[in-house]
């Protein structure tokens, strides 16, 4: 777990060096936060002049999230690891809960397999849209690989300043919003997607949860931009364009954006914004590669919370079992209800750290809460606070945000751990 | 990098006078539209930046993207304006242009975009090739730090080999 935690951040120093030779960030903090933002897969950025940023370093940051969004111990034990006693342990850091394959090894294989197979299937549809939208081929190509590594790992960046706005192309749009969403769920899923049992896909508590969350929360956002009267709620087409695409892009974790971070700063009321934060917050699947506090454990805190109220209702003497359906029929145990709360209760904490950081910076809460988030889940949105001027401490922070938001806190409380005992000298 | 904005913004000041010399729609920067759109949203205004990416055709129109040193902005214009327009990339500065054309806030007719479109196009500076170097300081420092991780994954690698035997 240590070696989990400590490898992230050897990695995010490492991927730093060459984004900050470029001379597109102005200190090697603002490089480790982009490096960090792209191996977490968030997609905060504080490039300079990218639109200037030569075709090499813009591929390594979208490098950084291909890799991130699988994981780093997963490329190690994919590709550099026989096999040994604590490979389960080191996956289970990396914040994948659950084994697709019984072996660990050959699950990390069949991640890297499931992600090859879309990036080629991805970057051609990509492709091909990029040179009907006018882009020569070698480029359309380039923005398409990026544009891949972006949406499915649900990290954010994009080759150019205005990231998806650039396209201008709702093609491209449709595509990324397929890919976000294939990104967004449990690799598990895909194995039984992949194997046939297309049923599971009805029937796991996971997408059930995430279409009635998508469904609730872009309602919120919805009347929040006609209530705050934007131009986005005149229409279907705005609306489904502009809010929607947005509300999905974080709910999945992605971060991409077809509008400006100052237009949803400036021009998205409260009431949007806060749908937009709950979107975030709540994430993707289980072993995705999303952030954010995940489908499954809110299903479950969802079951427990039907199954405490059945409780109430019925006779004392009556036995109340629930069960949800996640691959096979599950019984919710009290265990099970507690790992997803005792989670649920660290990522509201986590967000309640940036936030607070950000408004003793002096942003409002909104807004600190929005950024803080966006960081924390992985998301990669922003409201206008992420830029090269903010304070040293407030990138600090996020930076922070990101390690222990992609890692889900087991290596990292783990590490703290460990640093308390070795300064007490046990 | 300092010395092309340097160069970018002295550019623009002698490009001054012939703006003058004809006058036409009010000139305004990406952050007076990012700041205020609702002020002019449905108004001709004059934008002036770099060309960058690409110079995307779709049939007798065409996209470009125009960054004015602080934020870009999609424009729509004929595919006949954009004849010839180079746009900047890493190895090269795109052309200086001036667009004229109606500012949306959010346009009804491109999925809600924030564009121009733009009934005229005019080249002030042609595109010219950039180069980028890398600060001796940061190159120096990145070693250093490459270095000591090196050493790091080293002592690691030894520590767990020493452990094995």
């Amino acid at each position: 777990m240590i070696m989990v935690a400590l490898s992230w951040l050897a990695a995010m120093i490492l991927g730093a060096i060459p984004l900050w030779l470029s001379g597109h960030w102005i200190s090697f903090l603002d490089a480790c936060f982009e490096s960090m933002s792209g191996f977490a897969t968030t997609g905060l950025s504080l490039a300079q002049d990218l639109d200037h940023l030569s075709l090499t370093h813009n591929l390594w940051r979208h490098l950084t999230m291909f890799i991130g969004g699988q994981g780093i111990v997963v490329v190690a034990l994919s590709f550099f690891v026989k096999g040994f006693s604590g490979a389960f342990r080191m996956y289970v850091g990396e914040a994948r809960d659950e084994r697709v394959l019984p072996n660990v090894i050959n699950t990390a294989r069949f991640i890297w397999g499931v992600s090859f197979t879309y990036l080629a299937l991805g970057t051609a549809a990509l492709w091909a849209v990029g040179m009907k939208n006018g882009m020569d081929p070698g480029r359309a190509l380039f923005h398409g690989a990026c544009i891949f590594m972006a949406a499915f790992d649900t990290g954010g960046f994009a080759p150019q300043s205005q990231n998806m706005l650039y396209y201008h192309n709702y093609g491209m749009e449709i595509i990324t919003a397929v890919l976000m969403v294939l990104g967004a769920i449990n690799f598990r899923l895909h194995y039984h997607l992949w194997t046939g049992n297309r049923r599971e896909l009805l029937r796991n508590i996971e997408m059930r949860v995430l279409f009635i969350s998508v469904m609730i929360t872009f309602a919120v956002t919805a009347v929040g931009l006609k209530v705050g009267g934007s131009s986005y709620a005149s229409g279907a087409p705005l609306l489904l364009r502009k809010g929607f695409y947005q509300l999905l892009s974080g709910h999945t974790g992605t971060g991409f954006m077809t509008v400006c971070a100052e237009q949803i700063g400036k021009e998205w009321s409260d009431l949007a914004l806060v749908g937009m934060i709950c979107a975030m917050a709540l994430g993707g699947a289980v072993s995705s590669t999303t952030g954010g506090i995940k489908m499954l454990r809110i299903g479950i805190i969802a079951e427990a919370f039907v199954q405490d109220i059945k409780k109430v209702i019925f006779p004392s003497r009556a036995m109340v079992e629930q069960k949800f359906h996640h691959i096979k029929e599950v019984f919710l145990e009290d265990k099970t209800v507690r790992a997803a709360l005792m989670v649920t209760l660290a990522y509201i904490i986590l967000y309640g750290i940036g936030t607070l950081a950000g408004m003793l910076c002096g942003f409002g809460f909104i807004p600190s809460l929005f950024e803080s988030t966006s960081a924390a889940a992985n998301v990669g949105l922003s409201c206008g606070i992420t830029s090269v001027g903010m304070p040293a401490a407030l990138k600090v922070v996020y930076i922070f945000q990101m390690w222990a938001g992609r890692l889900e806190f087991i290596a990292v409380f783990t590490l703290a751990g460990f640093l308390l005992a070795a300064i007490k000298g046990k | 990098m300092r010395t092309l904005t340097v160069l970018f913004f002295l550019s623009a000041a002698l490009a001054a006078p012939c703006r003058g010399a004809c006058a036409g729609p009010e000139a305004v920067s990406s952050s007076a539209l990012f700041s205020d759109p609702g002020l002019y949203d449905g108004r001709t205004i004059s934008f002036e930046g770099e060309v960058i990416g690409d110079i995307m055709k779709r049939g007798r129109y065409a996209w470009i993207n125009v960054n004015d040193g602080r934020s870009a902005i999609g424009v729509f214009t004929a595919a006949e304006n954009v004849a010839g327009l180079s746009a900047g990339g890493y190895k090269r500065q795109g052309d200086i242009i001036r667009v004229s054309g109606e500012f949306h806030r959010a346009c009804p007719g491109h999925g809600g975009d924030m564009d121009i479109h733009a009934g005229s196009v005019t080249v002030i500076i042609k595109s010219a090739a950039r180069e980028e170097s890398i600060c001796p300081a940061a190159k120096k420092m990145a070693v250093l730090l490459a270095g000591a991780i090196c050493l790091l994954l080293i002592s690691m690698l030894y520590g767990r080999l020493r452990k094995k035997r």
